[in-house]
């Protein structure tokens, strides 16, 4: 019987993933967040039937629409997730407020502690944010422990704010991904989750592994 | 009486991966006193393996050698020095490193690049060395950077209980903060029971049995204590 046991932590070294999805009106059109409810359906589920060889991969979903984003799943282990989430596509587009939200997580000790890996934050936006996201911005990219994380970004619609966007990605590996239709949301959507369970299962999880977009003509993509 | 002692075991990732243990320990005895130092080569570089038994190599070297150098000085000397051993083209080869030596009446020195834990008594006092990170897990500075250091300090190890325990990662993030000093004296309380091979033999075991869920890395541990 081990006599160290009972100064080792019995929790397994969490992979956050933090979605910062755009639930704005415009997310309305071309029944884009239905879609995007079902991307997330999807990824979760994956995360939790992932084989959990390194890493156990916590997702947080923070949406931003109407006047002030709201975290809609608190960072949770995939495999404890219950139920679906059902977000409603309505008014403004805060992505400060988001940011301030995502920054509060990543800084906080008690919820990502120091052993977790690399947190990866995925942002998916038409852009042009209407509160004040600059100041936000800048101090998620400069904070001790947010300036450290993977971000990813996806542009969704072919008018979309892609400056902003293309700064928010941060990985040589995945550029911004620019989506036009809900297809593509799908598309980029299985494309995180290939990446993140690479990384899950990978003896190095904190690599990034490369954002491999499937390509257009795949199937198997309906709900 | 002054006792060192140390342990490495390759970590279940590395062993699945077909990979080398990447960690690396030394342990070495000289009428100078006591030295150890355990190195944890970074998972991403080819070559990590080589570069850990390289940094600590250097510092028993150091401890051998005639130079009387200033704690602040060592984290320098093993940069500069580790630096040359690969011509300079170093980056395949990163690693951390942590170090501790002490004369025969428990006079000495220890420090640490990178991550992992230094923890010590001395003259009866528990302290945790490493400050706390920002980082993530696995994220870590390395020899290379002799800016890095992050703990370079005098160190005294004068009565019984007394003693440094250095430790790789692989250990350190799976360790409870507030347990620390109770997992410092289950080490000694053992250490002052065992000799010196049966004492390797338990903490390979107890690295074979880790329980944290998911545990990958490799797993190090080197310490001195004074002992009755």
């Amino acid at each position: 019987m081990s006599d160290l046991k009972k100064f080792q932590v019995q929790n397994a070294r969490p992979l956050p993933v933090i979605v910062l999805a755009d639930t704005s009106a415009s997310m309305s059109e071309d029944g884009n967040i239905g879609v995007l409810n079902g991307c997330l359906k999807e990824m979760i589920a994956s995360f939790a039937t992932e084989s959990r060889l390194r890493a156990e991969i916590h997702v947080s979903v923070i949406a931003f629409g109407g006047d002030n984003a709201e975290i809609i799943l608190p960072l949770t282990p995939a495999h404890q997730v219950e139920g679906d989430l059902q977000l409603k596509a309505e008014g403004m587009t805060p992505l400060g407020s988001a940011l301030t939200l995502a920054s509060g997580l990543i800084e906080n000790k008690e919820l990502i502690p120091s052993r977790a890996y690399k947190p990866l934050v995925i942002l998916l936006s038409y852009g042009y944010p209407n509160d004040v996201w600059e100041g936000p911005f800048e101090r998620f990219q400069r904070d001790e422990r947010s300036s450290k994380v993977t971000r990813f970004a996806m542009a969704i619609g072919p008018a979309a704010d892609e400056e902003m966007l293309s700064d928010f990605a941060n990985d040589p590996e995945a550029p911004l991904f620019r989506g036009e239709n809900a297809r593509d949301i799908h598309r980029f959507f299985r494309a995180v989750t290939m990446s993140v369970s690479a990384r899950s299962q990978s003896a190095k999880p904190n690599q990034s592994t490369p954002l491999q977009i499937p390509e257009n003509n795949d199937e198997d993509w309906e709900f | 009486m002054l006792v060192a002692f140390g342990a490495s075991h390759i970590g279940p990732s590395h062993k699945l991966d077909r990979l080398p243990n990447q960690d690396a320990f030394r342990v070495c005895q000289s009428h100078k006193g006591v030295c150890v130092a355990v190195a944890d080569g970074l998972g991403s570089r080819p070559f990590s393996h080589i570069g850990s038994k390289a940094a600590i190599g250097l510092v028993r070297d150091l401890f051998q050698s005639t130079k009387e150098l200033h704690h602040s000085q060592v984290a320098p000397w093993l940069s500069k020095n580790w630096k040359a051993a690969f011509n300079d083209k170093f980056d395949a080869y990163e690693t951390t490193c942590l170090w501790a030596w002490v004369d025969e009446y428990g006079n000495g020195v220890a420090g640490q690049i990178g991550d992992g834990l230094l923890l010590i008594r001395s003259e009866g006092r528990f302290h945790v060395l490493t400050p706390e990170s920002a980082n993530f897990g696995n994220q870590t500075q390395t020899l290379s950077h002799e800016s890095a250091v992050q703990v370079s300090t005098n160190i005294r190890i004068s009565i019984p209980g007394d003693g440094v325990l250095l430790i790789t990662d692989g250990i350190a993030d799976d360790l409870m903060p507030d347990q620390l000093e109770y997992f410092f004296d289950a080490i000694y309380q053992k250490q002052s029971r065992l000799n010196k091979r049966q004492m390797k033999r338990w903490l390979k075991r107890e690295m074979e049995q880790w329980s944290t869920p998911l545990h990958g890395d490799d797993k190090t541990i080197a310490g001195i204590f004074r002992v009755e």
